[in-house]
């Protein structure tokens, strides 16, 4: 028994799960449930007990794929048990149960792929999952244009990928990722440019500056594909990708990469502050602490993205369910229409959004606290001095504030309506995480270990602590008190535009309708019904043709 | 090999295509079923054959006479005029179309391709009505055209080297084997002489458009480049004019209403995509230019075929007005969706592979033109999704109720046989040895 028992086990669940839903809805729920609660115990039970021999597919049984494993195949499974409670009522539930497994099976099999066409397979495999996931609810035009988004601003990142490939056979010569890795080693030139074809593709996939487009109007797919595709699984892909072609990324890719990172740190934690749709600022927070683990990998501390991987997927795992209940009890994600959940009767889920809420902001003792940490902490020696403490301080200063924001403006104040959590499909899942996040900080050393490195040790860096405290107090103080609201309002417009992307999104937007509108009238226009015309075409290339050739000869 | 069973090959085409013309003698429910029955013996039999020949020829017989059976087998549901000329005109189709590929010998080629392009007319002019003879006389007018060249090229070639061999082509002058390349590039929609195919394809019964955009112009732009590929300044203004073909293509594809049109247009780019792959110069794009031909084929011809079923159900082609007309249908949704992902590029269908691989051999010709590729296949996901969409989405506007069930299941076989093949891409192309 080899790894890849795991995705091929969730593929041809898949494929059962759009036969059996044809019949029975409860059938379909307890396959998926069986088949991701199966793979998951798989997962662990081979990775603790030793992969076997290889099966089918070329595998990677090293400890960065079984880690990524174990996070893909746990998640989805704690997942597809909340979307039970989720989708119910929901009419194309076979269609979701057959796209979600077929997700967790092939971010499954990308995690573990040997080869790189493998992964490139996978790779695009979860994309199309991605897409037709986020267009779920396809009657709402939002909808299918976000799915369309999503899928075609990844594949302009994967032009980058394609040019790898082709680069890596050419001169490579070898498709096995330990080889290509060793091949690169040995040419840095070559390795360069491959290192930065892969950057463009991991930043299509993650949501990096500048094809972070996709990933706010991804939101308006279901909260358990928000979850577990737009937080936890799939937009680390890109991560995994430089993770485990870490070894070949040069000094100038790593440069690149790093100030790629920043800039979109900043600008997500902007927006996430300034947005009004609750998905939306976990969406921006969610890209913010991608780039977080980006900036890990850039400044050389590759366990640290990986831990911050890890805590993170908890975090905003259990930051996606919640608003989930929230959105389903409320029926609303507009931050405006919301208040006072608390009071409404939302106890658990307060409880559970404030554990993850305080981990994300890195509030010792939870595990964000100390992976952050260590990510921040090789951010300031990357950038040396002043320049580095400032950045430190206001990265941590807009997390606090723009979580503490989102915990006070959902759930203090007074209620509006009596809300009532009472689905335990979706209880349970939400404890579990809740739990985890909580309990997570001793998970971090055994995993580390796991990984191979030695532990980051944590320190309480000051400048971190001080961001920390600002941005909590700032919090508090202007949507838990009210105070500064004359600012507020004169800010409103800023915010717009930052909840919109800084109007990147528009912008791309306008150049790919006017392009595709012009030139496709232009082509259009060139048909021309006349068949005398059209043989007057032919004549004219044979001409041309002729006098090519007579000037050639 | 292709030479061994030409000969057999040539007579159970011509033996099946009077057969099947002749049931027209029988009453019209005999016929139309006598015609089916033979022309699926036929097709099955020539089949067959091309497996066993293997090669370039063999490769082309498998995809047309796959298709071919597709068509014959929807036919039964969604042709009503004249069931039994429709299908022999389809066997005849598909039969000639691994002559052109197989074949060593110019003026068997020219029998085959005049066999092809009258099968192809007829096929277009097929409904008799204003729009169909409008369709005809374009392709008549501009094909017509490219066969004369294409046979002056002949000429020049046998009284230059006094052979008629394939082979011969590459001693003969240069303005012998440019002529043949445009005449046969005419038929292959190369930009800018694929100005009769949205019609043609448009207005054909659905059975006969799944051949022509499926497998027809790809055979004719493997005759093109068989020619073409000889001298390198055609081939290399061939490659230049099909990426302009690959965009041009898929932008208009961008701007139809009319589902077929659409299909066509987007055919347009597809067998641009092929020429580009062959004519690269690079060994890799070529192979998978090959594997694109059965990618796209199968999946196209589901496309038109689930066109047919919906022009049988709702009267009509325009995607503004069949909108949600899939939605009721499990059956009918599975293999729109999965044929519209698949012709994206997407896993787990064969267009994956051949996308993947004609972009990096392109990458290793030229960047610059696997760019051009990869740009028009991002085009493409515009109008791909839009269709996918359109007919999922929403409520039917009349439910009424033809089930149409042996269409449908064709479709939905060719989407599986790309599913099953994308499993083992190579073993296909070992099997005809094409890698």
């Amino acid at each position: 028994m080899g790894l890849d028992l795991v995705p091929l086990l969730l593929l041809v669940s898949s494929v059962a799960a759009l036969v059996v839903g044809r019949y029975s809805r409860r059938a379909c729920e307890l396959l998926a449930v069986a088949a991701s609660g199966g793979a998951a115990a798989l997962a662990l039970y081979l990775i603790l007990g030793g992969a076997g021999s290889p099966g089918v597919l070329p595998v990677l049984a090293d400890p960065l794929s079984e880690f990524m494993l174990a996070v893909v195949c746990v998640l989805g499974f704690l997942i597809v048990v909340y979307s039970v409670g989720y989708m119910a009522g929901e009419e194309g539930f076979a269609r979701y149960y057959f796209f979600i497994l077929l997700f967790i099976g092939a971010m499954a099999g990308l995690v573990v792929a040997a080869d790189i066409l493998l992964l490139y397979l996978f790779w695009e495999l979860v994309g199309v999952c991605s897409a037709m996931l986020i267009s779920f609810w396809w009657d709402k035009p939002e909808a299918r244009r976000a799915g369309l988004k999503a899928f075609t601003v990844t594949r302009v990142g994967d032009v980058g990928f394609l040019a790898a490939i082709a680069l890596i056979i050419y001169s490579a010569g070898t498709t096995s990722i330990p080889g290509v890795i060793q091949a690169l080693g040995a040419d840095a030139s070559l390795a360069g440019l491959v290192g930065a074809l892969l950057l463009l593709a991991a930043a299509g996939k993650s949501a990096q500056f500048p094809l972070l487009v996709w990933l706010p109007d991804a939101m308006e797919g279901p909260t358990s594909v928000s979850a577990l595709i737009h937080a936890a699984t799939m937009v680390k892909a890109g991560v995994y990708l430089l993770s485990r072609f870490y070894p070949v990324l040069t000094v100038e890719v790593r440069e690149l990469l790093f100030w790629l990172a920043l800039a979109t740190a900043f600008m997500s934690a902007v927006s996430a502050l300034a947005s009004y749709d609750l998905k939306r600022v976990l969406a921006f927070s969610t890209i913010n602490h991608l780039a977080l683990m980006f900036l890990a990998l850039a400044a050389g501390a590759w366990a640290a993205a990986q831990l911050h991987l890890l805590s993170h997927s908890l975090f905003k795992a259990l930051l996606f369910l919640c608003a989930g209940l929230i959105a389903h009890e409320v029926g609303t994600r507009n931050l405006d229409e919301i208040s006072g959940l608390w009071k409404a009767g939302l106890r658990l889920t307060g409880v559970a959004f404030l554990v993850g809420a305080l981990s994300l902001a890195g509030v010792p003792p939870l595990p964000g606290f100390f992976t952050k940490e260590a990510v921040l902490e090789a951010v300031a020696e990357h950038l040396v001095g002043p320049a580095g403490e400032a950045v430190v301080l206001l990265l941590s200063f807009l997390s606090a504030a723009y979580i503490f924001r989102l915990f006070l403006r959902v759930f203090a104040g007074e209620p509006k309506k009596e809300c009532e959590e009472h689905n335990l499909w979706m209880r349970v899942p939400i404890a579990a995480l809740a739990v985890a996040t909580l309990a997570g900080a001793p998970l971090i050393l055994p995993v580390s270990k796991f990984l191979g490195v030695h532990h980051v040790e944590a320190r309480l860096d000051a400048w971190a602590l001080l961001g920390l405290v600002t941005g909590s107090a700032l919090a508090y103080a202007v949507w838990g008190r009210g105070l500064l609201a004359g600012l507020r309002a004169a800010l409103k417009p800023l915010a717009r535009l930052a909840d919109r992307v800084y109007l990147l999104d528009d912008l791309y937007t306008w150049i790919a309708r006017q392009v595709s509108q012009r030139l496709s009238y232009a082509a259009v226009r060139l048909q021309q019904g006349n068949p005398a015309v059209n043989t007057l075409w032919l004549l004219g290339l044979v001409i041309l043709l002729s006098i090519v050739i007579l000037a050639v000869v | 090999m292709w030479e061994a069973v030409e000969s057999t090959y040539l007579l159970v085409l011509f033996v099946g295509t009077a057969a099947a013309l002749s049931s027209r003698l029988l009453p019209r429910r005999a016929a139309s079923a006598v015609s089916t029955a033979i022309s699926a013996a036929a097709l099955a039999l020539l089949l067959t054959m091309s497996l066993q020949a293997g090669g370039l020829a063999g490769y082309i017989g498998f995809v047309s006479t796959v298709i071919g059976l597709a068509a014959v087998a929807a036919a039964i549901d969604i042709v009503h005029e004249d069931k039994a000329l429709h299908n022999a005109l389809v066997l005849a189709l598909s039969g000639s179309l691994a002559v052109l590929a197989g074949s060593g010998d110019l003026i068997r080629i020219f029998i085959a391709w005049e066999l092809m392009s009258v099968s192809v007319l007829i096929l277009v002019a097929f409904h008799r009505d204003r729009e169909a003879a409008e369709a005809a006389l374009k392709y008549l007018m501009l094909c017509g055209v490219g066969s004369a060249l294409a046979l002056v090229g002949i000429a020049l070639v046998a009284l230059e080297t006094g052979s008629t061999a394939v082979g011969a082509v590459q001693r003969a002058s240069m303005l012998a084997r440019a002529l043949l390349a445009v005449g046969f590039a005419t038929e292959a929609a190369l930009f800018p002489l694929h100005f009769w195919l949205p019609d043609a394809h448009m207005v054909a019964p659905s059975t006969a458009s799944a051949m022509l955009s499926g497998i027809v112009i790809e055979a004719a732009a493997v005759l093109a480049w068989r020619v073409a590929g000889t001298d390198p300044v055609t081939s290399r203004v061939f490659l230049l004019l099909a990426a302009a073909g690959a965009l041009l293509g898929n932008l208009s594809a961008l701007a139809q209403d009319d589902f077929k049109r659409l299909l066509a247009y987007s055919s347009v780019a597809n067998v641009s995509y092929v020429l580009m792959g062959l004519c690269s110069g690079s060994e890799l794009a070529r192979t998978y230019a090959y594997l694109h031909i059965a990618a796209h084929g199968f999946l196209k011809a589901a496309l038109f075929l689930t066109s047919g079923v919906l022009l049988a159900v709702h009267g009509t082609r325009s995607l503004a007005a069949l909108r949600g007309s899939a939605a009721r249908d499990n059956l009918l949704k599975l293999v729109v969706i999965a044929s519209c992902l698949g012709l994206t590029g997407a896993p787990p269908l064969l267009p994956f592979w051949s996308e993947l691989f004609l972009a990096v051999g392109l990458f290793g010709a030229s960047p610059p033109l696997a760019l051009a590729f990869i740009i028009a296949v991002v085009i493409s996901f515009g109008y791909y999704f839009r269709v996918l969409y359109g007919l999922s989405v929403g409520a039917p506007s009349d439910s009424s109720q033809k089930a149409l069930t042996t269409a449908k299941l064709t479709a939905l076989s060719l989407v599986l046989l790309s599913a099953a093949l994308f499993l083992q891409p190579r073993a296909l192309l070992a099997f005809f040895s094409l890698a």
